[in-house]
């Protein structure tokens, strides 16, 4: 029996031992695909599902340090750890690409806020937002469309211009994200996640600038970057 | 680079807009052409997971007269490919395995499977290949084929590979998995099936003359889960299968009618979730009655997390002094995770557990405590 014990742990210690696993597993994924996809994309014909890993990039930890510094703030350990994967949907009506689908966890204050979005794969700009999992007793109120509906039409460019206006230029009519309100009816004690939600959206919109749309709004975030230490310098 | 030759586009810009827009001449960077289908290498869409499961055991009455705990030792595997063309994901491939060593094995609902396994054993517990939208509107008809979990009751959407806590296919019908050919997608607007000809080879994958069973359930689509917190269906099966905890040698005729519920309350908390199965049905000449009640709940941060339940199983004699007996055990667990992820791509925790067997066929009044390490990676 002793002997067996032995072997068992050998085993298992063997096992351990092995270099970390090159793959990852399941992501943030639509429960039902093809339903979700087909109510978002009437004319849809057909989809693909991609697993995107940021540990299988070349460079997949400068990606995620990346991603902390644009998301503008700490990645949650448990909800955002750096090998999480994700699932990236394209739609297609025959040849045609019809648009991109892509969801994130993001940790709101009752539990996970799963934030999806429908985004035009020419524009990169959010056709639709909307919530799989929504663990908030602001629930309702998150879920209606007074607040799901202003979040269309923007692009992660409009994200990056925030981070500038709401530091330097507060209120300027060209900060189309800082006149996202919270939608009437939420619970005070659901607020920070209608801050999560918001973040949920920005931290997408990076991720879909990365694994489909080759980084193209970096101008936006180094422009933001660039006026905001401007402007700090400025007397 | 691209930060230098920025801040000089923001000067010569800024100068002559009069600094009024910061990003008046900013433009997002030309895409580069996509990549051409044919350089997406093998591992594309690959997923490999490995996992580790430790589990120590006591049963109080049994330690008294033993001195012996249940040891468990496993670790496994999981693998799955998924198949695409240029527009479409057409299949998927998933296995998952565990080499398994027990010591001195005890009855515990935390495994199931070890009731009378042997000290070493391989065990496949998911092996099969998807087929999506096979037929008619993307959505509406899909195929799993293979080894995977059975179509009854809540089993089919929940992941219990690493829980201590078990849902009822494991007493219902001998064990939780099964080789099977089954179809799901949306029967209506509001309502999704799932049902398949399920092999009803029983916890040692035997056929012993049995015709198999038709299985399948009915239930809320997801749209309820995610708007609602709501599940809830509806199952039936109805054929032959074997079961070597039934008592009842060869095929056993069989038919069963479930349904089940499960209800998220989201609060300040966390989130709470109520779930209850229930079944009744005959094995051969037998009744069998099933319930089972639960209650979950996690912190926010996903770090803790507690749990209990209620089982009751009943299976009356078959009047050949074989396979009757009543199963009624109670359960708590507490759960500290170190990784939880929402999707399950990592998990990794310790949790401790009670279980108290208030009617065992083993012997009733027996209480079994647990520690479980799982990691899942």
């Amino acid at each position: 029996m002793k002997r067996s014990a032995t072997w068992a742990l050998g085993w298992l210690a063997g096992w351990l031992a092995l270099a970390p696993a090159a793959f990852g597993a399941i992501g943030c994924t639509l429960a039902n695909p093809a339903r979700d996809l087909k109510a978002l994309y009437p004319d849809l014909t057909s989809y693909r599902e991609d697993v995107k890993e940021l540990a299988k990039l070349p460079d997949g930890r400068a990606a995620y340090e990346a991603l902390r510094a644009r998301v503008g703030g700490d990645l949650d350990p448990v909800y955002e750890a750096y090998d999480v994967p994700y699932t990236l949907y394209s739609v297609f009506r025959g040849e045609e690409k019809l648009g991109y689908v892509h969801g994130v966890n993001v940790p709101g204050r009752g539990g996970v806020i799963q934030v999806f979005l429908a985004v035009d794969p020419e524009t990169a700009a959010i056709g639709r937002m909307f919530y799989q999992r929504l663990e908030s007793p602001g629930g309702a109120a998150l879920r209606s469309p007074a607040a799901t509906v202003p979040f269309a039409g923007l692009s992660l460019a409009d994200f990056y211009k925030h981070d500038y206006f709401a530091a330097a230029d507060p209120g300027n009519e060209a900060d189309r994200v800082g006149q996202l309100a919270p939608p009437a009816g939420l619970p005070e004690a659901a607020r920070p996640d209608w801050d999560a939600a918001r973040r949920g959206v920005r931290k997408n919109l990076i991720l879909l600038d990365l694994f489909a749309f080759d980084r193209r709004h970096e101008p936006f975030f180094e422009r933001a970057q660039a006026a905001q230490k401007k402007k700090e310098t400025t007397p | 680079m691209n930060g230098f030759r920025s801040s000089l586009i923001l000067l010569a810009t800024t100068a002559a807009a009069g600094a009024a827009d910061p990003f008046a001449g900013v433009e997002p960077r030309a895409a580069a052409p996509p990549a051409p289908a044919a350089t997406a290498g093998w591992t594309d869409n690959l997923l490999f997971r490995k996992e580790i499961y430790l589990l120590g055991a006591a049963g109080k009455d049994d330690f008294d007269e033993t001195d012996r705990a249940f040891s468990r030792l496993s670790a496994g595997f999981e693998i799955q490919k998924r198949f695409s063309t240029a527009t479409k994901t057409v299949a998927s491939v998933n296995y998952q395995g565990r080499l398994v060593y027990r010591d001195h094995a005890l009855a515990t609902a935390a495994d199931a499977m070890g009731m009378d396994a042997e000290r070493w054993t391989y065990e496949t517990h998911n092996a099969y290949a998807e087929f999506y939208n096979v037929l008619g509107a993307p959505g509406r008809f899909s195929l799993r084929a293979g080894r995977y979990y059975l179509p009854f009751g809540l089993n089919a959407q929940t992941d219990t590979h690493g829980t201590l806590l078990q849902l009822s296919n494991d007493r219902v019908f001998g064990a939780d998995r099964d080789w099977q050919v089954t179809a799901y997608g949306s029967a209506s607007e509001h309502l999704d099936y799932l049902v398949g000809y399920v092999f009803g080879a029983g916890p040692d994958q035997k056929l012993d003359g049995q015709a198999g069973l038709a299985v399948g359930r009915l239930g809320l689509n997801s749209d309820y889960l995610y708007a609602r917190g709501l599940e809830a269906g509806v199952s039936g099966a109805f054929g032959e299968r074997v079961d070597p905890h039934a008592g009842i040698e060869g095929a056993i005729r069989t038919w069963r009618l479930g349904a089940d519920l499960r209800q998220r309350i989201d609060t300040d908390l966390g989130p709470f979730t109520l779930t209850g199965e229930a079944a009744a049905g005959e094995d051969e000449e037998a009744t069998v009655w099933s319930g089972l009640a639960q209650a979950d709940w996690l912190l926010p941060s996903r770090r803790w997390g507690a749990a209990a339940q209620y089982f009751y199983f009943e299976r009356e004699s078959t009047g050949h002094g074989h396979g009757g007996g009543i199963d009624e055990r109670a359960s708590a667990t507490l759960t500290r995770y170190f990784r939880n992820d929402v999707g399950n791509a990592a998990l990794h925790w310790i949790a401790l557990g009670l279980e108290r067997q208030i009617q065992a066929p083993e012997g009733d009044g027996e209480t079994v405590a647990m520690v479980q390490y799982y990691r899942y990676w």
